[in-house]
């Protein structure tokens, strides 16, 4: 098989047991995609490991292939050689890795195994101590190290030899959240070089801020990959394995939902997410900015996402409570739906009318423009009979265009005439339309009531 | 241990040449050993202290207590050349009959235990004075430029590396293990300490597992070459050494 330019590493059924029979790699077939950041991420014993020691030939598996730059890893001499010259593996433990007391012969092992001259090694350990911020400790025995400090001279060490694709197991592990973030920065500065960076981590938050690519593993197997956006968006492969949402991801969700987010899309920073949260009231004129629909699908599908609609039955109860007196005997809450020939889509609406009933306790019912009844002018009506002097209208479930456009102003200019002082009506917001219209109904409706102000005049 | 090895690094005189040391703690324990004789060991002992103390900076309660370590070895070791046992009791300064032999102590006893008293520590000072003030590192990598054969040397290196590590492990376990009431009777305490031994053991198995692992991952072919650090020689510290050993071979000639 010949893979093109764009893996890195590529992997064809790879199988792998250990030697007591544990599988520890199954069918494994990846594309790595070369120059991108990639993040392994998968609770203990996923295989992560394993995997990374295929791909540089440190293992060899018991079936499938390894590709590295498209060429076929094979296992004599002379190609491994070649391969670990192309990847470097970063351990996870550096005192496992660091051989020499000194730091500076650390660095230089790799280099001069390359078969690189004096003076070119030399020249290379100053470049990884310098990309690693070590320059200080190049002196110093390595025993004296700190732990973070042991995991810069480990990256350094692969560094001097300048692979193409560097791996590091686990590079923040034990890590505070300072040397984390001076790792990382190394990897992103090799990354900037073109140098294809492959991480493992259980850390979600990290590997959704800075990957651009994840494979998600679970005994031995790569369950699911794809772009952060889109892996941490699938709730069932997060569940299987064992991964929370990170979350920068969860918050930005939970903020774009309630409209308080420009742009939906999921803040990749703690500054990105705060530089575009817009407001944080609930106020219905706001959600209606933000363009938020509270209900969802077409014509005679219409349904509620019922979270939405307990905020906004808090918005009602406001203005409840604001307008008028303080008698709620005298108070009615009136919901006014589209009408639909389809008695479910109706039944959606009497569903708002219970809820805004039960959260408010006061008087509410249904009313539907068409096809069911009962009407508006039948509500008002009765809820007058009732001895209710007050009703909010609430305009739900409706179609953007003809109804807030025309019909709605025009039905209360017709009830404040036939009503005139006996009932004051107040008009909420439109649930579930178009917010740009419920600008406008607002508008029409104040110019209606002063032009009915100046007719009274 | 890891006093003796953080001075090695941190002393005064560590950016001299290790050669310069080597040469000055190798020559003078030569003299020492080959002249026997005490002027030369005492004096050779105040030099290394002076040197110790003085211009490698070192405490001297620290070296004292160095030089304690090989005391018990050394009093055990100068009574029995102190005591001899003999058929003619008139020899004796001091002693005892057990039947037909004598038991004590000969003045000519005495002076060859004082002797080699002193001289053993003067040896012993000149060793202290290299371990102090030279890093292993540079020594292994002297030992390489005296064309010891590389196995042996990149053995030492990769057991020097490791002995930290090991140590820093097993004081894991064994606090792991204290903290769990793992010392609290005998016991318990053999138990445990059976326990770490062997978890130690399987530890630095894996541990060497690893490292070779790591090793072949950075193109690892059987030997481990590293980058050398360089040193310039120091005439005036070559004369110096070359006249500090010049006087005490007089002395040693002079007191023989």
């Amino acid at each position: 098989m010949n893979s093109d330019n764009g893996a890195a590493i590529e992997t064809e059924g790879l199988e792998f047991s250990y030697i007591d029979g544990t599988k520890a790699l199954a069918n494994v077939s990846i594309r790595i995609p070369a120059g991108k950041k990639v993040a392994f991420l998968g609770p203990n014993g996923a295989g992560k490991t394993t995997l990374f020691l295929h791909f540089n030939g440190l293992v060899k598996p018991d079936r499938g292939k390894v590709y590295v730059a498209g060429k076929e890893v094979r296992y004599d001499r002379a190609s491994l050689l070649e391969v670990r010259k192309k990847v470097g593996i970063v351990f996870q433990d550096p005192d496992t890795q660091l051989f020499s007391s000194s730091v500076k012969q650390e660095i230089s092992f790799g280099p001069l195994n390359l078969g690189l001259s004096r003076e070119a090694t030399e020249q290379r350990v100053r470049q990884a101590m310098e990309d690693t911020g070590i320059l200080d400790l190049q002196d110093k025995p390595t025993h004296f190290l700190s732990y973070g400090q042991k995991k810069r001279v480990a990256i350094a060490d692969i560094l001097a030899m300048q692979p193409q694709v560097l791996v590091c197991d686990e590079p923040t592990a034990w890590l505070d959240v300072k040397h984390s973030r001076q790792i990382m920065e190394i990897l992103d500065r090799c990354n900037a070089r073109w140098v294809t960076v492959i991480i493992s981590t259980h850390d979600v938050d990290m590997a959704y801020a800075w990957s651009d690519y994840i494979f998600v593993m679970k005994d031995g197997q790569v369950i699911s990959e794809g772009v952060p956006l889109e892996i941490f968006a699938d709730r069932e492969v997060l569940q299987e394995a064992e991964l929370d949402e990170p979350l920068l991801f969860k918050l930005s969700k939970e903020l774009a939902g309630k409209g308080c987010l420009k742009e939906a899309a999921p803040a990749k920073s703690v500054e990105e997410l705060i530089g575009r949260i817009v407001n944080m009231d609930y106020s219905l004129a706001n959600l209606c900015k933000q363009g938020k629909q509270l209900c969802h699908g077409k014509g005679n599908n219409l349904s509620i996402d019922i979270e939405d609609v307990e905020c906004y039955c808090k918005q009602v109860k406001d203005w409840f409570f604001k307008s008028g007196g303080d008698d709620f005997m005298k108070k009615g809450v009136l919901v006014l739906g589209h009408g639909s020939r389809r008695q479910a889509a109706n039944e959606e609406l009497s569903k708002l009318v219970e809820m805004v009933q039960a959260e408010m306790g006061v008087r509410t019912a249904p009313a539907y423009f068409q096809f069911a009844k009962p009407s508006l002018a039948d509500v008002v009506e009765s809820f007058v009979s009732e001895g209710i002097e007050e009703i909010i209208i609430v305009p739900a479930l409706l179609f953007p265009g003809i109804h807030l456009m025309e019909d709605i102003p025009q039905a209360l200019e017709e009830l404040k005439l036939k009503y005139g002082e006996k009932v004051n009506f107040h008009l909420t917001p439109a649930l579930g339309a178009d917010p740009r219209l419920a600008e406008i109904i607002m508008e029409r409706v104040q110019s209606a009531e002063k032009n009915l102000l100046q007719d009274r005049d | 241990m890891f006093k003796i090895d953080q001075y090695a690094y941190t002393n005064k005189l560590s950016a001299v040449h290790p050669a310069e040391k080597m040469m000055m703690a190798g020559l003078t324990m030569l003299i020492c050993l080959i002249f026997a004789s005490p002027p030369v060991s005492l004096l050779v002992l105040l030099i290394m202290t002076a040197a110790i103390v003085v211009f490698a900076g070192i405490p001297g309660g620290f070296l004292g207590k160095l030089l304690a370590v090989p005391l018990l070895f050394l009093v055990v070791g100068v009574v029995t050349v102190a005591v001899t046992v003999t058929g003619d009791s008139g020899l004796l300064l001091w002693g005892i009959n057990i039947g037909g032999f004598a038991v004590g102590v000969t003045a000519d006893g005495l002076y060859k235990a004082g002797e080699l008293f002193l001289r053993s520590l003067g040896a012993v000072s000149c060793l202290y004075f290299l371990a102090l003030t030279t890093p292993m590192t540079e020594i292994l990598s002297l030992l390489g430029k005296l064309k010891l054969p590389p196995l042996l040397i990149e053995l030492m290196s990769i057991t020097y590396r490791y002995i930290f590590v090991l140590l820093e492990t097993a004081d894991r376990i064994y606090i792991s293990q204290a903290s769990r009431w793992g010392y609290a009777t005998w016991k318990s305490s053999y138990f445990s300490l059976g326990q770490l031994l062997s978890n130690l053991f399987s530890k630095s198995f894996y541990s060497s597992r690893m490292l070779y692992m790591a090793l072949s991952s950075r193109c690892y072919q059987g030997q481990l070459r590293v980058l050398e650090k360089k040193y310039c020689l120091s005439r005036s510290n070559l004369c110096l050494i070359a006249a500090v050993d010049m006087m005490l071979a007089v002395v040693g000639l002079l007191t023989r």
